[in-house]
């Protein structure tokens, strides 16, 4: 896995975040971008995968927390490394692919998601939809549908 | 404080055929079962007699006592209090295709409670420590109804409900959304949103929030879930009641015969979230927020800001029609 920023950073570049959970929905995104974008030039990527962790309220001891935030870290961290893959072999050379994973507490996801894309000065944030129910979505919330409604300065692919 | 104190205290406050012949201190709460009626429970030097379980209907059921939690009578001033002991829950929920998880945490209580100390829409109470350490809420018992009870009681004739009573119990309810608002202001969430989880205290006629212990994680959005039971509880106050497909089918078929399934909950599949349907008075704007809650939503409310903003037009325009 390469190392979290990028080297070469070139100015004309179009800079993609893609948004990665655990899900199948996150490396349906990477594999779309891979197959779009994989091997044209000035294209670069951050995959950035926002650990959201609860309130310290949650746990009964900071240990308790860490243990948490280490196991979650655990699956991301594999998912990380499929979708890295995917890049490198659609033909992203290895200094245009960034990984990043970040543990911190969010109390929206999509704002967090935002907030790193102007970061990172992205012109486009990624992300797979998971095919919520409405219900589901009534009840917690949909990452996707709050970029579509918040993101500005930035381009928001949802991929199915 | 030494025992005969202690007698004289409950003698002073509940009279002397209140005092129990064997009379039995605890100071540590760890294991909840063992904190029995008639015991005096000595935290961090308050001494505290304990009375009755509460108990919590919830979803039809019966009455559940809840062995965590005691009332008791501060033998200080003689003040009614209801004791809340340690009971960590933790558990994974399920919904479609989401998992959660849930805990239920005395230290988010205790935290709220600090937070809104003085605030009189939620209910108020301080957090001590027994001698194990454990975390105890002391809390004001709030005499007063409950607040389903009471919208329902209101709620005869539902026309002259909506005009007569509906206006003066929403502007109480944007109170309470505020209230919920500064929560969220503060990084923290009620947790468990329900209408029985509001008491309408007696003396002050105040609605207040109730039970801050119970919270779900939700990654995707912290405050949706508070959301969705202000959500629930609007459409509970607008139909004065839960108004269901099964009453309907009995009592009005008309209009039972009129709903289609977009109409509906998107909770509770059997209750009507397209009021006006049922009630052609209701307004346009109340009833835009509640088609927020139907099967045939396609935004629902984010924050509470929305909420109130929403609220707000839909009661202006009830009060120029009247």
């Amino acid at each position: 896995m390469s190392a979290s920023g990028h080297k070469g950073l070139e100015t004309d570049e179009k800079h993609i975040m893609i948004a990665a959970t655990t899900g199948e929905n996150s490396k349906r995104a990477a594999m779309y971008v891979a197959n779009m974008l994989g091997g044209l030039p000035g294209f670069r990527v951050t995959i950035y995968s926002l650990i959201s962790v609860p309130p310290d309220d949650f746990f009964e001891s900071g240990d308790e927390r860490d243990e948490w935030i280490g196991k979650e870290k655990e699956q991301v961290d594999e998912a990380l490394a499929q979708m890295l893959e995917v890049c490198l072999q659609a033909g992203f050379p290895e200094d245009k692919v960034a990984v990043v994973s970040e543990a911190k507490r969010c109390a929206s996801a999509s704002d967090c998601l935002i907030e790193e894309a102007m970061k990172i000065k992205a012109c486009t944030l990624v992300v797979g939809r998971r095919g919520l129910s409405k219900r589901e979505e009534f009840q917690f919330g949909s990452t996707s549908t709050k970029l579509i409604h918040d993101a500005h300065d930035c381009a928001v692919w949802i991929v199915e | 404080m030494d025992q005969a104190h202690l007698r004289e205290k409950i003698a002073a406050h509940l009279g002397s055929a209140k005092v129990p012949r064997r009379l039995r201190v605890l100071s540590d709460t760890s294991d909840f079962f063992r904190v029995e009626y008639d015991d005096v429970l000595l935290l961090e030097g308050r001494s505290l007699f304990i009375r009755h379980n509460e108990r919590e209907g919830r979803f039809g059921i019966d009455e559940q006592p809840k062995f965590w939690v005691r009332r008791a009578v501060d033998l200080e001033d003689g003040s009614l209090k209801v004791i809340k002991m340690v009971f960590h829950e933790r558990f994974t929920a399920k919904c479609g295709a989401m998992t959660y998880e849930c805990v239920r945490s005395s230290s988010k209580e205790a935290h709220i409670l600090e937070l809104v100390e003085g605030h009189n829409r939620f209910m108020q109470g301080v957090s001590m420590h027994d001698s194990a350490g454990n975390c105890v809420r002391v809390i004001d018992y709030i005499r007063g109804a409950s607040y389903p009870q009471y919208v329902s009681d209101l709620c005869e004739d539902h026309e002259e409900y909506y005009f007569k009573h509906l206006p003066g119990l929403l502007e109480e309810f944007v109170e309470l959304v505020e209230a919920i608002r500064f929560l969220h202001a503060h990084d923290q969430t009620h947790g468990d949103i329900r209408r029985d989880h509001i008491i309408r205290e007696k003396d002050t006629h105040i609605c207040k929030w109730i039970d801050f212990d119970y919270g779900c994680f939700h990654p995707e959005n912290q405050y949706v879930y508070d959301m969705a039971g202000l959500a629930n509880i609007l459409v509970f106050l607008t139909g004065g009641d839960d108004v269901t497909v099964q009453q309907l089918e009995r009592d009005r078929p008309g209009v039972f015969g009129a709903l289609d399934a977009w109409d509906m909950n998107i909770i509770f599949k059997n209750r009507v979230a397209n009021l006006k349907k049922v009630y052609p008075y209701i307004s346009d704007d109340l009833n835009y927020m509640l088609l927020h809650i139907s099967v045939g939503a396609r935004l629902f409310y984010e924050d509470t800001g929305q909420f109130i903003e929403d609220l707000g037009l839909a009661l202006e325009g009830m009060r120029a029609s009247q």
